[in-house]
């Protein structure tokens, strides 16, 4: 067992791996009554196009699928409710399926034990039927036209599709009416086999738990270590281009003011830098000097009425990263001017780089106080960066002016795209 | 954890002394009589004031003070508990441990001045920053109806009617928006300071003597009584027969709102049987409403129900496909009946009860859920935790038949979708 002491807080994090290299993290704080654990899977929405297990050809499955088959994990060949199990003992479970991965999750007071070999047993053992099949199809259309409801969601979409042309991320997350209504079963269980393996997941404990106690449940979870590894696992390599897929989009919706994103496609391999993490956290604090809370930018916005509830944000996919503004604006031309005049003449003072740090620092502190916190950074840090950091202070304070001014001139503006959405008439 | 009142001469101090952070959280809340206009004056107030103040003239001046208070965060919301109005206004900053000696002192200082110090000129608000804020507010009202979930809501609130607290929303409304201006909320907000009941919260690992005297200090507010008036919102009108109304809409999902009105709860009931109540009905991933109408039926994405116990309200609520409506109502309603058979199990119950605890513990992790849980008991909504994970084993099955005998549908709203 490896462990890890977080830098300059001091939580620990132990680390062992399986013969079938399933990897279990645990953050023991005693602290709290409670605990949290997670089972993560590296495989999302964007996982569409890959080699089956025991196959040696690309195969291409409907969008949707990775969260359909998150839905479906709960049913039980002994037609037992795992909602019930858990609720037995007042534990909740919920799961959630991003881009690239899915994870399923508990938390609560009691019968720890029990519940934690039963999340491992409902990830372990799928049942997949032409039933169950039909029946969560209708829950999961449901879902869907919940989603679409949802302006955010509904501009987010819309903003992949026009910035991606290839990866499959370009697309939602639940897939669609029509490609949900062609998931099988057997789609399922081909998905299941290839990407759900030992050495594809990994769970994340923490909390009110021993660690000794967590990895004696772990090992002996009969089905858990008989599974084998998928050493093979092959992915669809995309040759996404610099450029969008679309640049300009107007469009009516059910608002009652006028909404924005304007957004810039930014490839990682265009940077001379090329650790992951670091050049993640350089777009993050370029957009925060410019465009954050602080900025001349954004006083600019506030005292000139160009917006109402408006944020900038950097999102972070694979090779790519987006630099996103969103608005709620009537004033969408002068919004996006005065991004443009921003982005043509940018500065950096030393000074609000050294508070930014500073502000970066005092927050990985607060997420240190709740350890639940800390196991989602190490799941995200796993699924983003296929590594974990305990040391991410010490890497906020090695930041520095001069190599974010090098990222500045390797950024390009050039590609990028615009949305807009009006009210209907009747709004 | 210790927890400590003191009756000073200028308010009322809570201290929560507890090693579980790194943080400290002082939170000042301004209580006073539910009145539907001061929910657009409070809205603006609150805005308003952690904007900017006169020291730190401009939204991002005082941004560039938080950021270099290691990070401190400013944070202030306005909520409803039964007939009350509570406004709160809080910091979070680090510990000085992890920062500097004198950052406790310097933190508050900058709270004090948000409150004491706004940005005022001859009896007025700052009017640029004033257009502002009005414009956001005005932004976030007519936005509310972008948001489905959160206008269903409203409305089938609003259709209760008996005109109580509970039938008006947390947002601005127009007239009182547009009846404020600068200097009528400059006299909004002397008033406010000096009539609202003052309570102060401070959690994290502090000295009690040092905080006390920081506070005593420092914070000269006139010291108000408790409100005389209950808490609770009893209703008025029992209907006997449940009213439907059907709302059009554009959106693609439909919303069911049923609101559900309970009568004559003794205070055990209100405390502890509700809840247990709720939790079975649709409290859960696996209550009675989620079995019935999404694994069962595969009708629903979510449906849960939510307890107001001040209000003496549940609340179910789902999205549904329109074609769908008078089915989902009949499982609902039948969900309602077999309650009250006693269709449910013994470990219903128990489970429930694990819930409760689980979500007493869960609140424990976070020091804003510390200063709820503080505030529910000083203003007499609830016990002391350890009181309340021992009275909430007490509930049978028999206690959660007879409650379902008081609970009565009262309004069924659907807001229509395509």
């Amino acid at each position: 067992m490896k462990s890890y002491t977080y830098s300059r807080t001091g939580e620990k994090l132990y680390n062992e791996v399986l013969d079938n290299g399933f990897q279990v993290y645990v953050l023991p704080s005693d602290k709290k009554n409670t605990f949290y654990a997670c089972i993560g899977v590296k495989y999302g929405s964007n996982d569409v196009c890959f080699v089956p297990l025991n196959e040696n050809k690309f195969k291409k499955t409907n969008y949707g699928v990775a969260h359909f088959l998150e839905h479906l994990i709960f049913s039980m060949e002994d037609g037992t409710d795992p909602f019930a199990y858990f609720n037995k003992s007042g534990v909740n479970v919920n799961a959630s399926t991003s881009f690239y991965a899915t994870k399923y999750y508990m938390w609560g007071t009691n019968d720890f034990n029990k519940n934690l070999d039963y999340l491992l047993s409902v990830v372990t053992s799928p049942y997949f039927t032409n039933e169950n099949v039909i029946s969560e199809r209708g829950i999961i259309n449901e879902e869907i036209r919940m989603y679409e409801d949802d302006t955010g969601w509904f501009i987010d979409d819309l903003a992949r599709k026009m910035i991606f042309k290839e990866l499959p991320i370009k697309e939602k997350i639940a897939g669609t009416f029509d490609s949900v209504s062609k998931i099988t079963k057997e789609e399922l269980y081909n998905c299941y086999n290839t990407f759900y393996v030992p050495n594809n997941m990994f769970l994340v404990v923490s909390g009110n738990v021993d660690v000794d106690n967590v990895l004696k449940i772990v090992k002996s979870h009969k089905k858990l270590n008989s599974l084998k590894p998928n050493h093979n696992i092959k992915r669809k390599k995309y040759d996404e281009s610099r450029e969008v897929s679309k640049e300009f989009c107007q469009c009516k919706n059910n608002v009652y003011l006028p909404k924005m994103k304007y957004v810039f496609k930014i490839r990682h391999a265009d940077f001379s830098i090329k650790e992951k993490i670091k050049l993640n956290m350089y777009l993050n604090m370029f957009m925060t000097l410019i465009f954050g809370s602080t900025s001349e930018f954004h006083e600019c916005i506030l005292s000139e009425n160009y917006a109402t509830g408006f944020y900038s944000e950097c999102a972070y996919y694979d090779d790519f990263s987006t630099l996103e503004f969103v608005a709620e604006t009537e004033r969408a031309d002068l919004f996006k001017e005065l991004v443009d005049k921003y982005l043509s003449n940018i500065e950096i003072t030393e000074n609000a780089f050294e508070r930014i740090k500073k502000v970066w620092i005092a927050s990985e502190i607060r997420i240190s106080d709740n350890e639940d916190f800390l196991a989602d950074s190490v799941l995200d840090d796993i699924v983003t960066y296929n590594k974990m950091y305990t040391d991410r202070i010490d890497i906020i304070e090695t930041l520095k002016v001069k190599e974010l001014k090098q990222i500045i001139k390797e950024l390009n503006f050039e590609n990028n795209c615009f949305i807009l959405i009006n009210p209907k008439e009747d709004n | 954890m210790i927890c400590k009142t003191i009756e000073l001469e200028t308010c009322r101090l809570h201290l929560i002394k507890t090693q579980k952070f790194k943080t400290i959280d002082i939170r000042i809340m301004f209580s006073d009589k539910f009145k539907k206009e001061e929910i657009t004056k409070r809205n603006f107030l609150l805005d308003i004031l952690t904007y900017s103040s006169k020291t730190y003239n401009s939204r991002r001046e005082l941004c560039i003070k938080c950021q270099d208070l290691y990070s401190l965060n400013l944070n202030s919301s306005n909520l409803r508990i039964g007939n009350y109005l509570i406004s709160k206004i809080g910091i979070s900053f680090l510990n000085p441990k992890y920062t500097e000696k004198n950052m406790l002192e310097k933190s508050i200082d900058l709270l004090i001045d948000i409150i004491f110090n706004p940005n005022v000129s001859d009896n007025r608000f700052d009017s640029k920053i004033f257009e502002i804020i009005k414009k956001e507010l005005e932004s976030e009202r007519l936005t509310v109806k972008e948001q489905p979930k959160i206008y269903s809501l409203s409305q089938m609130l609003k259709e209760m009617g008996g005109n109580k607290p509970y039938n008006y929303h947390g947002y601005c409304y127009k007239e009182d928006l547009d009846a404020l201006n600068e200097e009528n909320l400059f006299e909004f907000y002397q008033m406010f300071i000096k009539n609202s009941m003052i309570d102060v919260y401070v959690v994290g690992d502090f000295d009690f003597e040092e905080v006390t005297n920081i506070i005593r200090n420092k914070l000269k507010f006139v010291k108000k009584n408790k409100i005389k008036d209950n808490v609770y919102v009893f209703h008025d009108l029992i209907r006997k027969r449940y009213r439907r109304v059907i709302e059009k809409s554009n959106f693609k999902q439909s919303k069911l709102v049923i609101g559900l009105k309970t009568n004559n709860l003794t205070e055990y009931e209100r405390n502890y049987v509700s809840n247990i109540y709720n939790l079975i009905l649709g409290g859960n991933a696996d209550s009675l409403l989620m079995r019935n109408v999404r694994l069962k039926e595969s009708l629903v994405y979510y449906i849960f129900s939510t307890l107001n116990k001040t209000d003496n309200i549940i609340i179910i609520s789902c999205g549904i496909e329109v074609k769908n409506f008078e089915k989902t109502l009949k499982i609902i309603k039948k969900t309602l009946k077999s309650i009250k058979d006693g269709l449910f199990e013994d470990d219903d119950v128990k489970k429930s009860q694990m819930e409760y605890i689980t979500s007493l513990d869960t609140a424990l992790n976070n020091p804003g859920s510390i200063i709820d849980l503080e505030m529910s008991k000083f203003i007499g909504i609830s016990e002391s935790i350890e009181k309340r994970k021992k009275e909430i084993n007490r509930v049978t099955k028999q206690d959660v038949i007879n409650i379902s005998k008081k609970v009565s549908m009262d309004i069924v709203y659907l807001l229509e979708g395509e």
